[in-house]
């Protein structure tokens, strides 16, 4: 009960209305901000992941190093033939230039070891859908090998990436084993220029269109925007948070005096300023967090936002700053008295 | 019985490595059911005198006896609790919450008190009753009159029943009609068992009183 008089008496202050408005304004802006921040990486990065292709060739196996590294997924073990040999002469295109005229090779387990599917990239796939390719042979090999795979068509399918075939598991293996070194190929989350910093010898296959460009440089410089957007929030949030906690030891002031005389002691004191700022700040930060909920779902209807997640970071920091602000305040009033 | 007894105190301030005595030895009694004036011109030392009956300020030398215990080797927590317990007070700018209404400032002491920390919101309309402020239960400090926030501050220095009623120029912001109201109430108050001792620059006091001391010196003369 005594707690709900400090209560009542500093909820009623237009200076506390004020504090809560403000306070509510900033930590709802500060976090829609980060919500929309996160929404655009997370985007940019399904773009590029969605968009990009990379291969790498090490004499070493690399295989469960590159698996954890987190700037790039869905790494696959792969093998190139050199050569084909193509008596139809529609095939062609699977030797790309891209991957220095020669032919990737994904592993597929649901295939019988005779056959092949095809991926092509959409260009390709329309010049040969039509035809009866499933009685065409194709015949692969290395170069410094004489052995030579030959397989009838399965399937065609359409890919975003370079041309490539897949093989049965049993195929696939015998390859492993003739291949020289190992090849892989991988996603990227990141973009080209990070991925060459941190992974050597990387090649890049694929990467964007012109529209794809457009809309990733689009979303950089909003990402950008936000960031400077972001850090000049923070900034006038601790600002805001240093001018409302002195006004506070100012405004208290006199309460604190009063407490005094009326025999609270120190203890009580400082529990009863406590009680007054964490009610400031932890119920500005409820409806902050409600708030920009509702400002995110009315976002929802004119752009899309999947991750509805609130920054924990952020959030983190923000709570760290107010202890400090906090402590900042019991201290100082607390200094002030007689 | 004496509840407060001052022996051989002495104040002395420090301002600018310059010695200041502002209570000199001084040696007193008061008892309950009496209302004491204790007069002197500004500076004399009215206030701190009060202050450190209060435990609010420290004292030099001497001892004060508050309601028989011995306040000058406490630490602030137990002089906190004393201030709270045993001892009432009312001051010339009232010192009212603005935010709480009347009742509400009254119960503000009970909240921290054992005795009456559930009842208080009963205890808090009995005592506004009894400064004949049962119409302005509700009303903010804003809205009362001058002399009605100190009636509300007097009932407020009532809540925990303390023995001892310390004023500090309860009138000093009335005019004459409310100032002889404040003082009326403070006479009842010592007639019905309360220790009132009122500081006062106006002679209207010594009406009421039944002893009036003045400071003068660092002493305390009876006059």
């Amino acid at each position: 009960m005594k707690n709900k008089l400090i209560i009542k008496s500093f909820i009623r202050r237009k200076i506390f209305i004020l504090y809560f408005i403000l306070s509510i304004i900033i930590y709802s802006t500060l976090l829609v901000i980060n919500v929309t921040l996160t929404n655009l990486q997370e985007n940019r990065k399904k773009n590029i992941y969605h968009n990009s292709l990379a291969s790498l060739h090490e004499s070493n196996d690399y295989y469960d190093q590159l698996n954890s590294n987190k700037l790039i997924g869905d790494v696959k073990r792969v093998v190139y033939f050199d050569n084909l040999e193509d008596k139809t002469g529609r095939y062609y295109f699977l030797l790309d230039p891209k991957i220095d005229n020669r032919v990737l090779v994904y592993e597929d387990r649901s295939l019988k070891d005779d056959f092949i599917d095809i991926y092509l990239c959409k260009k390709d796939y329309s010049n040969i859908e039509n035809t009866p390719y499933q009685e065409d042979t194709l015949s692969f090999s290395f170069n410094d090998t004489e052995e030579e795979f030959s397989f009838n068509i399965n399937k065609l399918y359409k890919s975003k990436h370079v041309n490539s075939i897949a093989v049965s598991s049993k195929i696939f293996a015998k390859l492993l084993k003739l291949n020289d070194g190992y090849d892989y190929t991988f996603k990227l989350y990141e973009s080209e220029t990070n991925i060459k910093k941190n992974i050597k010898n990387v090649r890049i296959l694929t990467s964007y269109t012109e529209d794809e460009m457009l809309i990733s440089h689009r979303i950089n410089q909003y990402i950008t925007v936000l960031i400077i957007f972001d850090v000049m929030m923070f900034i006038i949030f601790i600002i805001i948070i240093f001018i409302i906690s002195n006004n506070l030891i100012n405004d208290l002031n006199k309460n604190i005096n009063l407490e005094y005389l009326l025999g609270f002691n120190n203890l009580q004191i400082s529990n009863n300023i406590l009680v007054r700022l964490v009610l400031l700040n932890i119920s500005s930060i409820i409806i902050a967090i409600i708030g920009s909920f509702i400002i995110l779902s009315l976002f929802k209807i004119f752009i899309k936002i999947d991750y509805f997640l609130i920054n924990y970071y952020l959030l983190g920091i923000m709570i760290i700053i107010l202890i400090i602000e906090n402590m900042y305040v019991v201290i100082k009033s607390f200094r002030r008295l007689r | 019985m004496s509840v407060v007894k001052l022996q051989n105190v002495e104040k002395t301030y420090i301002l600018k490595n310059e010695y200041i005595p502002v209570l000199k030895r001084v040696n007193a009694e008061f008892e309950c059911g009496k209302l004491y004036a204790i007069m002197g011109h500004s500076g004399a030392g009215k206030t701190t005198l009060i202050n450190i009956i209060d435990g609010i300020e420290s004292f030099n030398s001497g001892h004060i006896i508050i309601n028989g215990k011995d306040i000058s080797n406490m630490t602030k927590f137990e002089k906190a609790l004393v201030r709270n317990n045993d001892i009432g007070m009312i001051f010339q700018d009232f010192l009212l919450d603005d935010y709480l209404t009347a009742y509400e400032n009254v119960m503000l002491p009970m909240t921290i008190n054992k005795k009456f920390k559930k009842r208080a919101k009963e205890r808090a309309w009995e005592l506004l009753k009894e400064v004949n402020l049962s119409n302005r239960v509700n009303h903010f400090p804003k809205e009362l009159s001058g002399g009605e926030k100190q009636r509300v501050s007097i009932a407020r220095a009532l809540a925990n029943d303390p023995k001892i009623l310390i004023c500090d120029e309860p009138t000093g912001n009335l005019d004459e009609k409310n100032e002889n109201k404040i003082f009326e109430i403070l006479k009842n108050l010592s007639q019905m068992g309360k220790c009132v001792i009122i500081v006062s620059h106006s002679n209207e006091v010594l009406k009421y009183a039944d002893i009036a001391y003045e400071l003068k010196e660092g002493k305390l003369i009876e006059k």
